[in-house]
């Protein structure tokens, strides 16, 4: 635990040291907190229309109307903003030449991609948590449905795992910050967008394409259902890319 | 051998990922299925051990392999976890209204189904109600592998809406095999006995009474009615003729009995048959002609909660829409599952008033089904009209809009026999004319759908189930321009500043350690 602790610790601090983890927060606060006016202002004047017309043919709730858009949205601010958490986390230790000395010290190589993971996924979590303010305000003026923003903000934190696992194992791979994060940035959009050929796929096609989309296993968790496969498929993909990352760092280790 | 034993780790991998697909993914069943998975386990395995022993020095090329095998096996050990995961469907829903847990009835007919069924919806891109359907057939597809789900944009793609004769109106085809349904309620419900529909094995039966000079199914004429015994038969019907004269009574067999057009009435033996089987919670289409004298069949519809009277509409619109008074045009229909998905307009050659009966027989639901516009109205002087004149008598003759067409239902006892469905309802329509569904006419304007919606309606099972529909939730939020300026100022500026803030003042302390 202790070489876990100690990675983790030195991880956060530089992280927060340096600029890199504030301007990403600030920069995500602003797109998330832009959108979300957006996106309240339109449901606000969706209920004005809606009262003036007496017309409530359609369901308008802030879940599945304000809430849900938000969350779709925040997961593609993440897809942009996390390789830049996640590129320099392997990469900068290969070009600055501390890789090597992370290779030969005696902490292992579980703890030392642990570590590094669970720093980025903390300061994911700080990021996920400054945009509360966003249903702390809904809760203020309106009365949204609290089960749904507990699920939809637990899937967009597991949606955010999965791309850190992702980023973390391409910067494993080159010294090169920028095509680590380009990379990263690459292999997420591919996993997130790859659900759109959805509606134009065959129904075979179409079953085995939307269980590889992380969008699809997020759709759940936003309109406030937590469906089991949903959460293994996030686990197991991070875990899958954590365990490359560590044959990566063993590969690393023989051929040097 | 070490050539031979080089392939085992890829194809291992290969294997795997293609077992993971059959087995995991498409929920295939069986052996064939499960195969792949442990051919491409034994191969890995069967790869590290042969690795190990026959890499010899070659150190870096062994660590390699060993390498790839131990990531196909960690592939193989999540692909059987995320399978274990999907196939043991658990889900919690936190919705204040429950409104994604589908009701039991529907899990139960879920998970019975036995024929694949598809679902396609054919909605625009643009509809409104395309996402709330589409978290409800997620949630249908979530409980069954054999319910497949599709929207169809029938602005993008004509050619599947002609081919499943969807028009204009938003519509849910669900299919299996050879059978379909097509639905326009977007609810739990409707979905739900849709798919009851299609999969229940069994074709119905349509009795269409002979004997006394009825339209036949048979009958090729412009008069006939062959065309609607086709488009019974294509919707999966069995259309058959049944003498009523004859019989002890109307056929289990018979899931209703359509009386189309007679000139004759019924004897009182054969009356007395239709009016037993309607009490027993029968179900009857009559379609019965003017200046036919039909007493006896007219006093059944009426103890049933239909009044047929004995005039003729008289309708100005028919003479500029049909080239004649005497054939009235429809152009309002009742707020009913017949005739909800109906926007065109129909036109009845020759058509009598036909209205819910006043007062209404106890327990009756009685309904105009098919009204004219304002400038029609029943002509009672029938001689008058024979001879060519007919004027509005505002004593004996009733202004328009008439009613054509009437539907009427009442809830039956369940009968004490063993094996008596515990819920029988009564059904029977009534219209005012037989030549809309003729030959001639059955294809034009919405005729078709009206006698086929019709007969689907008096076709539906007591054993369909009934579903609560959810309350939709609405929370309506209307701020205030102070409160407008609080959404914005509190998310947009003041929580990203603060942040920026604490960027500033790292980046200041550094400056000055540095």
């Amino acid at each position: 635990m202790r070489p876990f602790a100690i990675i983790f610790r030195r991880e956060l601090k530089y992280l927060f040291r340096s600029l890199t983890a504030w301007v990403t927060l600030s920069v995500f606060l602003f797109l998330a907190g832009y959108f979300f006016h957006n996106i309240f202002k339109r449901y606000n004047y969706l209920s004005y229309q809606m009262a003036r017309s007496g017309d409530f043919g359609m369901p308008l709730n802030l879940t599945d109307d304000v809430m849900r858009p938000l969350l779709g949205d925040l997961s593609l601010i993440l897809l942009i903003l996390l390789p830049l958490l996640t590129m320099r986390l392997l990469a900068e230790e290969r070009k600055q030449g501390t890789f090597e000395l992370l290779l030969t010290y005696p902490i292992g190589d579980l703890p030392a991609v642990a570590g590094k993971y669970a720093a980025a996924l903390a300061t994911w979590g700080i990021m996920l948590a400054g945009t509360v303010a966003c249903p702390v305000l809904l809760a203020v003026y309106a009365d949204p449905e609290p089960g749904p923003i507990v699920t939809g903000y637990l899937g967009l934190f597991l949606m955010g795992g999965t791309f850190i696992a992702i980023g973390t194992f391409f910067s494993s791979l080159t010294d090169n910050q920028l095509v680590a994060g380009v990379s990263a940035f690459g292999a997420g959009l591919f996993f997130l967008v790859i659900g759109w050929t959805v509606p134009f796929a065959g129904p075979t096609a179409a079953k085995v394409i939307s269980q590889f989309s992380l969008l699809y296993h997020l759709e759940s968790f936003t309109k406030g259902v937590i469906v089991l496969q949903d959460v293994t498929y996030y686990l197991l993909m991070s875990a899958f890319f954590l365990f490359l990352t560590l044959k990566s760092l063993e590969s690393a280790r023989w051929r040097n | 051998m070490r050539r031979m034993t080089g392939i085992f780790g890829p194809l291992g991998l290969a294997l795997i990922l293609v077992g993971s697909v059959t087995y995991g993914i498409l929920h295939g069943s069986g052996f064939l299925s499960v195969l792949p998975l442990l051919l491409g386990f034994a191969f890995s395995v069967a790869a590290l051990f042969f690795r190990d022993r026959t890499a010899g020095g070659r150190r870096q090329r062994r660590l390699e392999m060993h390498a790839w095998m131990s990531i196909a096996l960690f592939l193989g050990l999540l692909v059987f976890l995320q399978t274990i995961a999907t196939r043991h469907d658990r889900r919690f829903d936190t919705t204040a209204n429950r409104r994604f847990s589908l009701a039991p009835q529907t899990r139960a007919i879920l998970a019975g189904l036995e024929k694949d069924v598809a679902v396609n919806l054919f909605f625009k891109d643009t509809s409104p109600v395309r996402r709330v359907l589409e978290d409800l057939v997620r949630e249908y597809a979530a409980a069954s592998t054999r319910l497949t789900w599709r929207f169809v944009d029938p602005d993008r793609d004509p050619v599947a809406a002609r081919r499943y004769g969807v028009g204009d109106v938003e519509t849910i085809v669900v299919e299996s095999g050879e059978r379909d349904a097509h639905i326009t309620e977007t609810s739990e419900e409707a979905l739900t006995n849709a798919i009851l529909k299609v999969v229940r094995p069994g074709r119905k039966t349509v009795c269409f009474t002979t004997g006394h000079g009825e339209k036949s199914i048979d009958d090729e004429a412009p008069d006939g009615y062959s065309e609607l015994g086709l488009a019974l038969a294509g919707e999966g019907y069995d259309a058959r003729e049944l003498l009523l004269a004859t019989a002890d009574g109307v056929p289990d067999s018979c899931e209703m009995l359509v009386i189309a057009g007679p000139s004759v009435d019924l004897f009182p033996r054969e009356e007395a048959l239709v009016d037993g089987y309607l009490d027993g919670g029968g179900k009857v289409l009559m379609l019965l002609e003017p200046m036919t004298s039909i007493p006896r069949l007219c006093l059944i519809a009426y103890r049933h909660g239909i009044e047929v009277r004995d005039d003729m509409v008289i309708d100005r619109f028919g003479k500029l829409l049909a080239g004649n008074y005497l054939t009235p045009v429809v152009n309002t229909y009742g707020d009913h599952a017949i005739t909800r998905p109906i926007r065109e307009l129909s036109f009845f050659p020759q058509a009598r008033s036909v209205l819910p009966a006043d007062p209404a027989p106890e327990g009756v639901e009685a309904i105009v089904l098919c009204k004219t516009a304002q400038g029609a109205y029943s002509e009672s002087d029938l001689d008058s009209l024979m001879a060519g004149q007919t004027r509005f008598d505002p004593e004996h003759d009733a202004a328009g809009p008439v009613a054509i067409a009437a539907v009427a239902s009442r809830d039956v006892p369940p009968g004490d026999a063993a094996g008596a469905p515990l819920r029988r309802r009564m059904r029977l329509v009534v219209f005012g004319d037989a030549d809309f569904a003729m030959n001639a006419n059955v294809k034009t304007s919405a005729h078709r759908d009206l006698i086929l919606n019709t007969i689907g309606w008096l076709a539906e099972q007591e054993d369909l189930i009934s579903i609560r529909p959810r309350d939709p939730l609405l929370q309506p939020v209307v701020l205030s321009d102070r409160e407008g300026r609080v959404v914005f100022w509190i998310p947009v500026v003041a929580v990203p500043l603060a942040v920026a803030g604490m960027a500033a003042f790292v980046s200041i302390r550094r400056r000055r350690s540095a």
